[in-house]
């Protein structure tokens, strides 16, 4: 079993992420300040994590848990296209996602970066 | 009753037959391959009978070609006829029962049946090493197809051991320039970048290519798939120049092999557009994407879902720019794309109902927001109530 951090401060969408992640543990944090203090406390094997986000941006909580933890594996979503998708993978996101993500997409992602 | 002179010409129209199909197969001539491969298998068992060990060749033509066109019950039928024919007539440990039982993991494969597949791939190696011991160029072969199977299964760890021992044969045997170790070095890379590892796997990436592009020149599908793969890692190190020029190249190929209107360039202007809004220039991106939604309707349709991939992006660039107006309609039509794709109650559908409802929460538009997560809520309630 797992441990997946989800980020992403639109509930509805969060909520059904979870639904969907049923049998990894999950996390969640709505904002980046708690992304990076989940990531600290929890050490997660693979974070999703949206890049417009309250009190900090996505693309510096990228940048603060791989100081933390250089070998991270965070996935960025996005809706807004790839200049700021761009900046995640400057950041060090494995990969970028733009929204809407399809189903498979995702839990084959997922499941590609829990593997090693 | 069949003359000695009869015999031998039927002989002869057996080896040509079986010639012409597997050249058709191996030119992706499907149809044409498919007639001759039946006809030689009659021919096969009128000639020399039907436990033959060349009805066994053919059956196993046969199945390749199904294997190629999707059909793949009757593929393992045929394989599976094969293997009997090949173990009644040689023994269990001979080198054509390792190849048949190579093609019958590779209809596995297609077919996911993974498990079964690794047990016939294992066991052909073990056939290959008692034939032709470790260092030949047979094993290198299996330790590829293995590994190959590794990665889809995303056992990532293990297929980078055996992609790594497959090399070292090759080089060991002086196959340096076989285009299956430029498969090795490209498949090895692709592992290397799931890890994040993109120095390493550029360089395999440009040695794939290298060797590729001696096997079979510049202008072949490989090539191109070679030069996209480079691009990829250029894309995600930041280097946007070189990863738009590659992008280019790619189209330059694809469209001498497949013409200007075929869905492989509607995936490359994607990526050129993804570029072009990587780096700012938004009307580039704009035009990029559209070029991409346009091909990819002519060529697959309206309805098929990797059109959805296009309509998503652009929309997701008109987001950015704050034009809802444009992005509302792109995202709305990526939406009915997927209903008509998958249904009206799939997942993915669910997805893109949310991505709206999120769009219409940040512009204010509450009450559409609810109304479309409130649909995605039920839709997603009953598919994972079901599963």
């Amino acid at each position: 079993m797992s441990k997946i951090l989800i980020v992403e401060d639109y509930k509805d969408l969060s909520d059904f992420y979870q639904e969907f992640l049923e049998g990894d543990i999950l996390f969640t944090a709505s904002d980046g300040e708690t992304a990076v203090s989940f990531y600290r406390e929890y050490n997660p094997d693979v974070v999703l994590m949206d890049l417009k986000l309250p009190k900090k941006s996505g693309i510096d909580a990228i940048k603060e848990i791989l100081q933390f933890d250089p070998k991270a594996k965070i996935i960025a979503i996005t809706a807004y296209g790839s200049t700021i998708g761009s900046k995640a993978l400057e950041a060090g996101a494995k990969e970028v996602l733009r929204k809407p993500i399809r189903f498979n997409e995702l839990k084959d992602i997922i499941e590609k970066y829990k593997s090693y | 009753m069949i003359s000695k002179n009869q015999d031998d010409s039927f002989k002869v129209l057996w080896d040509n037959t079986t010639y012409k199909a597997i050249t058709y197969y191996n030119e992706g001539k499907y149809n044409e391959a498919l007639a001759l491969a039946k006809l030689s298998i009659d021919i096969a068992k009128k000639i020399y009978g039907r436990e033959s060990t060349k009805v066994a060749i053919s059956m196993n033509n046969l199945s390749l070609i199904y294997d190629a066109q999707g059909k793949f019950e009757e593929a393992e039928y045929l394989s599976i006829e094969s293997l009997k024919i090949w173990k009644n007539q040689l023994g269990p440990d001979d080198p054509n029962i390792a190849t048949s039982l190579n093609n019958l993991a590779g209809i596995y494969v297609s077919r996911g049946k993974y498990k079964e597949a690794e047990s016939l791939y294992e066991r052909s190696l073990e056939i290959k090493q008692k034939v032709f011991g470790e260092n030949h160029v047979e094993i290198a072969t299996s330790y590829n197809n293995l590994a190959d199977l590794y990665r889809l299964e995303k056992k990532y760890n293990e297929a980078e051991s055996l992609y790594n021992k497959a090399i070292e044969i090759f080089e060991k045997t002086k196959n340096n320039k076989n285009p299956d170790i430029g498969s090795s070095f490209n498949n090895l890379a692709e592992i290397l970048k799931i890890k994040g590892q993109y120095d390493e796997a550029l360089k395999l990436y440009k040695k794939a290519f290298e060797i590729w592009k001696t096997s079979y020149g510049p202008d072949h599908p490989d090539i191109a798939t070679a030069i996209n793969n480079i691009a990829g890692i250029y894309y995600l190190e930041g280097n946007y120049a070189e990863a738009e020029k590659l992008y280019k190249e790619v189209l330059k190929i694809d469209e001498k092999i497949y013409g200007q209107n075929h869905h492989y360039n509607a995936m490359t202007f994607n990526n050129i557009a993804l570029v072009k809004e990587g780096i700012g220039q938004y009307e580039d991106a704009e035009k990029y994407f559209k070029e991409a939604i346009e091909i990819s309707q002519n060529t697959l349709g309206k309805t098929h879902p990797s059109l959805v991939i296009y309509l998503n992006n652009v929309a997701g660039l008109y987001r950015a720019k704050e034009r809802y107006k444009e992005a509302e309609f792109y995202f709305k039509r990526g939406l009915l794309v997927l209903e008509k794709a998958f249904g009206t109650s799939s997942p993915d559908v669910a997805m893109a109902l949310l991505n709206l409802a999120e769009m219409y929460d940040s512009i204010g538009r509450v009450e559409e927001a609810k109304r479309f997560s409130e649909s995605a809520k039920s839709i997603y309630k009953k598919a994972f109530k079901n599963s």
